[in-house]
């Protein structure tokens, strides 16, 4: 891992789970990235979960939590990493753009989709959240008309 | 708008993936899971606690307020509230979420906003606060009250106006245990001890890793509070072995989500006559027998898939199960005709088989396999005959009625006697071939027979109470 340029640490925990929470996922194999951006490309941790489903929590660096204290900082106050899930018999699955704040414990889901029978090969299900920030939303008075 | 029912928190949410008329896919979501994304996706986890309180009652409210109007639905729409951030509240579908947003969501998300004695969820504007102002609670100021100290509905009063309440405790779809309204603990004792006991052992069959209670009998003792430490390391709750509100939700919802399936799976569909449905096409309109499998197989899909909304198993092919068969053939990039072709059973029929193969053995109960997905009338052979022999061989011990069978993997003439006589004396329909209700049945039928003769010792069915006595 490369040094990151981030003074704060977040952690993450990944729960990969199948049906809902009816199945908890074991085996699977988790990847986390870094971004460039964030000084620490490539992968900096791959992990496998327990018979819950879930991997050990891990720790990440991110912005200084103040930076989400005030409004208009211009700045990005948490850190984005890209997580990638494999486990037999499921579409693999993946996240581009897990958020990481400072002293805050993210947790990914993960709902793995049987492969069908046939068979389609790798098959990705990935939601990609937006990367850009996340200031709190602007919101429209007139919600009445469609 | 029809607002004759009182409000409800539901179980599930339908989000549409885009602006109300996009042609964008629609996500069907447990409604404290939405909430959980909501609040992560539209504030920050690192605010002030009673600032994140007062946004995420504004945001259950807001939601609600969807529902009980029903806004889109009510147009026409196949969905309950949108993602798009300038008519709705934000959800990043598949995103990650915070855990101190999740324990408070967990805490309150039967909480929402009311005016005056009324019931009805308000319309809980919210924005920004920097760039947007509206009427309704600014998200920064929040933070600002919140640092001045003021608690969660002081703030909201301060946005919504003084003669605004909170209803704290609405009625939960599918939950039927509320909360007793105090913690329990280690020392506590009576009805919704045992009801956690139970719930906890049910959900340990799915999640090893919480140790079983072996006397369910409403005494919280240290197996009681082992299993619920373990829970809440699990469920990303406060690992103080303490079951208060957050931790009585939680196990009241992870009970039902891990019995859903197993719901599923017993629905009971009427006996039929079923003659090569599969090669037909189904559409909107049609009713019967074939349109019931086609959405006992859509419905169990849909608990893996959350794309694809649940259907109810009513027989009848109406525009939910319509829409129900257009998500899926979306997710496979089949054409979204809603209607069932060849192509569109095969893919139906792929999907079930293959969460079947993925399932992990004895997943759906000890002792029985689930339904293949495929009736099993005279002439049929292989395995499936096989298996549902011996389960009438072995019901056939205990009732008598029923001839017994030889086990040669064929469906012939003493099997189907045996079909019959099983469907007569559980009055089901006396058709003689084995569709997933008659399986289903029989399959439940020889469980609860087998695990009958194993019940001593620590076996625990986990939905059935043990009285604690051995």
């Amino acid at each position: 891992m490369t040094q990151s340029n981030y003074p704060g640490m977040g952690e993450l925990i990944i729960r990969v789970v199948s049906g809902g929470v009816a199945f908890p996922v074991e085996g699977a194999v988790v990847t986390v990235s870094g971004r460039e951006e964030n000084g620490m490309s490539g992968v900096v941790y791959s992990l496998r979960t327990d018979n819950s489903g879930l991997t050990p929590k891990i720790s990440l660096p991110a912005p200084s939590g103040s930076l989400s204290l005030v409004p208009g900082t211009g700045v990005q106050p948490y850190s984005v990493y890209d997580i990638k899930v494999t486990k037999n018999g499921f579409l693999d699955s993946e996240n581009a753009g897990v958020q990481i704040f400072d002293t805050i414990t993210a947790i990914q889901t993960f709902q793995l989709i049987p492969q069908s029978f046939a068979g389609n090969g790798t098959r990705t299900n990935s939601p990609i959240p937006p990367s850009q920030g996340q200031d709190p939303q602007l919101k429209e008075v007139d919600k009445t008309d469609l | 708008m029809n607002n004759q029912a009182l409000p409800f928190v539901p179980e599930a949410i339908t989000v549409h993936l885009g602006s109300p008329s996009s042609n964008a896919p629609n996500v069907t979501v447990p409604f404290i899971d939405y909430i959980k994304n909501v609040a992560s996706s539209e504030i920050y986890p690192t605010w002030p606690e009673a600032a994140l309180r007062a946004n995420i009652i504004a945001q259950i409210t807001f939601a609600l307020n969807r529902v009980y109007t029903e806004y889109y639905r009510s147009r026409g729409y196949p969905f309950d509230i949108t993602n798009s951030t300038a008519i709705d509240q934000a959800y990043v579908d598949g995103r990650d979420i915070f855990e101190n947003i999740s324990q408070i969501v967990d805490e309150i998300f039967d909480t929402y906003i009311v005016r005056g004695g009324g019931v009805e969820p308000i319309f809980a504007l919210y924005c920004n606060g920097t760039t947007a102002t509206c009427e309704g609670l600014s998200q920064w100021g929040s933070v600002e009250l919140a640092n001045a100290g003021l608690v969660p509905f002081e703030i909201l009063q301060n946005y919504y106006g003084a003669n605004i309440g909170l209803v704290t405790d609405a009625p939960v779809q599918g939950i039927s245990e509320s909360y007793p309204g105090t913690p329990l603990s280690f020392g506590s004792s009576g009805e919704p001890v045992r009801s956690i006991q139970v719930r906890l052992n049910r959900i340990s069959k799915n999640y090893p890793a919480i140790p079983k209670i072996p006397f369910p009998d409403g005494s919280f003792q240290e197996a009681t509070e082992r299993a619920v430490r373990a829970f809440q390391e699990i469920f990303s709750l406060t690992p103080d072995g303490v079951v208060g509100r957050a931790t009585w939700n939680a196990i009241n919802r992870i009970y039902a989500g891990v019995k859903n399936l197993s719901d599923i799976n017993s629905e009971g569909i009427p006996p039929e006559d079923i003659t090569s449905f599969f090669g037909d096409t189904l559409e909107e309109g049609e009713t019967g027998v074939g349109v019931r499998e086609l959405q006992y197989l859509l419905l169990f899909i849909s608990a893996f898939n959350d794309r694809i909304p649940p259907v109810t198993i009513d027989g009848i092919f109406g525009p939910s199960t319509a829409e129900a068969v257009r998500s899926l053939q979306l997710f496979y990039g089949l054409p979204q005709t809603g209607a069932v072709d060849f192509q569109t059973w095969q893919k139906i029929y792929d999907s079930y088989v293959g969460i079947l193969a993925t399932l992990p053995e004895g997943y759906f109960s000890p002792t029985t396999e689930p339904y293949g997905g495929i009736p099993l009338r005279p002439g049929s052979e292989g395995a499936d005959v096989s298996r549902i022999q011996n389960y009438l061989n072995y019901i056939s011990d205990t009732y008598t009625e029923i001839p017994k069978v030889t086990v040669d993997g064929v469906f012939g003439p003493a099997t189907q006697a045996a079909v019959l006589a099983y469907q007569n004396l559980f009055g089901l329909e006396t058709t003689g071939i084995v569709a997933s209700s008659t399986y289903n049945s029989i399959a439940d039928t020889y469980r609860v027979l087998r695990e009958g003769a194993q019940s001593s010792g620590i076996q625990y069915s986990g939905d059935i109470p043990m009285n604690g006595q051995q």
